[in-house]
């Protein structure tokens, strides 16, 4: 148990050396240099790759960034806030309703992927059955209202991919949940969660925030240079090949997606700017990365352990590429 | 990643997302209407940020850490800010319109006969968007108009085919991350121009040609033609 420090000088001394150990001052080193070679560093290394690289980089950041923003805040008030006694409360436990509830449950709570699976695992912890926790930590980040309108934004005009994304992404939670609860029910599912500390409310909140932000903030800059790579060097022709072939555009967005472990509330606008594949593939590209991919399995594996994932994360692949391709052919 | 650096990274995030959003930067990446969004948000990031240090500041100890454990991807926050401020790159130009995927041509809704009418009531050669007079390639009747009565366009220079200077401009769909161009292939144009060279030609559609190899461009027969400026929206969009 960690005792709170009551005496005052003992704070002092230790805000003192603390200081430094708090920030490395790293960020503040790289800005300055930045700043200092603004110019210079365009004359060596300008030219109209590397602008063009720079420009479509850049673009995808900031376009992504208002709905990040959104949504983190709002999963981390969630999370800072909302008891998972509350939500394990909400869920019946009738594994067929538990299912179907918690896949439309999904609709409402904006959460990146990072937050619903630790949820589901409370979930768990609270006695909602295993079928139904995962069904929510599959819908929640892909079908939440800020994934909507960021997704509405990202096609304008298009309608139909909302629509599309929503239909294919409820489907694929659904199935999954439909199937664990068949065959996987009689095996208890733990969570490998330690209770931790809560702080105050606010501190909490502001904790979890600046978290998300940081890990979500950086997969999209990574998955914003990928696009502006692929967008500015790949010869265009290649990629026209690829990306109006059927299985090869659907099988390279699916890699993309498992690969790249964007945020959902901004994978949409990396898939706008996929400009050469087409809809339906880009469409699995959305579908599939809320739910499976590099840096999920490894919180799922993380909190329900190796043999779970094992299972879970091949099947949601199937599932969601099934379902993605379903749907883009029927709506798309 | 220590504490203080996340706290510092979610604020300089935020400073670098005001300073595009309340300058003309942001029409060189996203549609104007993204001002007032992405203001907030970085409102909300410096806020978010400074907390994070104040909070971090008071307490004497290090906290636990109670979310999970952060990830080395998040210095990758840096990247955009470091090749923003350090390159501060343009709007995209004639590169992106080479590397563009072909034959997208918008669909509009958009009464031709109305616009050169209002436009042209003082003797004013009327301006239309090149996204406009692309879409005239596909409209009959819109052809039939735009072979008689001249129009301006403003556009940059690029060479897609050939020596043949084509005017082109880009068109957003949510942002510079997905710009597709519209081009116009320029007949009678003698002096030499440069790729990304701004100019507003004068000119009607071309009779003969209104589908030229297969990236649909329409032709342009150029009567009058000078340099301009950049000008401070270079994207198109639909009226």
């Amino acid at each position: 148990m960690r005792s709170r420090s009551s005496s005052k000088p003992e704070v002092a001394d230790r805000q003192g050396t603390a200081a430094t150990e708090r920030r490395s001052g790293i960020v503040w080193a790289v800005v300055v240099l930045a700043l200092i070679l603004r110019g210079s560093l365009a004359i060596v290394f300008g030219s109209a790759v590397v602008e063009n690289w720079s420009t479509i980089f850049i673009s995808l950041v900031l376009q992504a960034f208002p709905f990040l923003v959104l949504g983190v805040v709002v999963s981390a008030a969630i999370s800072a806030l909302v008891p998972a006694s509350l939500l394990a409360r909400i869920v019946p436990k009738r594994p067929s309703v538990a299912v179907g509830t918690a896949g439309l449950a999904g609709a409402l709570l904006p959460g990146c992927e990072c937050s619903s699976v630790p949820v589901a695992g409370r979930l768990v912890d609270r006695g909602v059955p295993a079928a139904a926790a995962l069904t929510f930590l599959l819908a929640a980040p892909a079908i939440n209202p800020v994934v909507m309108v960021s997704t509405a934004v990202a096609f304008p005009g298009r309608p139909e991919m909302v629509a599309a994304r929503f239909a294919a992404s409820l489907l694929a939670a659904l199935v999954v949940g439909a199937i664990w609860s068949r065959f996987a029910s009689g095996e208890r599912l733990r969570s490998r969660l330690r209770a931790y500390h809560e702080h105050s409310h606010g501190r909490a909140f502001v904790s979890v925030a600046v978290s998300d932000f940081i890990q979500a903030g950086g997969f999209l800059a990574l998955g914003a240079m990928l696009v502006a790579t692929i967008q500015t060097l790949v010869p265009r022709t290649i990629l026209s090949s690829v990306g109006g072939h059927g299985v090869a555009s659907v099988a390279t967005m699916a890699a993309l997606a498992v690969v790249l472990s964007i945020c959902s509330e901004a994978d949409a606008f990396v898939a706008a700017g996929l400009t050469h594949f087409s809809l339906s593939s880009r469409l699995t590209f959305l579908v599939v990365g809320p739910m499976v991919d590099i840096k999920l399995v490894a919180l799922q594996v993380g909190t329900f352990g190796r043999r779970f994932a094992w299972r879970f994360a091949p099947l949601t692949l199937a599932v969601s590429i099934a379902a993605s391709v379903l749907v883009g052919r029927l709506v798309l | 990643m220590k504490d203080g650096d996340r706290a510092d990274i979610v604020i300089i995030a935020g400073m670098c997302s005001l300073l595009v959003a309340l300058t003309d930067a942001l029409f060189r990446y996203l549609r104007p209407g993204m001002r007032p969004f992405l203001i907030a948000a970085g409102a909300v990031l410096v806020a978010l940020g400074v907390a994070a240090a104040l909070l971090d500041r008071r307490s004497g100890e290090k906290e636990a850490s109670s979310h999970h454990r952060p990830s080395r991807v998040g210095w990758l926050v840096l990247a955009p800010i470091v090749v923003g401020l350090a390159f501060d790159p343009g709007a995209l130009g004639s590169y992106a319109v080479m590397q563009a995927s072909s034959g997208q041509i918008t669909e509009i809704d958009f009464d031709l006969e109305a616009h050169l009418e209002t436009h042209s009531l003082h003797g004013q050669i009327p301006q239309l968007q090149l996204l406009e007079f692309a879409w005239a390639t596909y409209d009959r009747e819109a052809q039939e108009l735009l072979r008689d009565t001249p129009v301006r366009l403003v556009g940059f220079i690029a060479h897609i085919d050939g020596d043949e200077p084509f005017l082109a401009r880009l068109q957003m769909g949510c942002c510079a991350g997905d710009a597709f161009p519209s081009t116009v292939r320029l007949e009678g144009v003698e002096r030499p121009l440069d790729d990304d060279t701004w100019v507003e030609v004068t000119g009607t559609l071309d009779p003969r040609a209104t589908r030229l190899n297969d990236d649909g461009s329409p032709v342009m027969v150029v009567t009058a033609l000078r340099e301009v400026k950049e000008p401070k929206q270079p994207y198109e969009f639909l009226r």
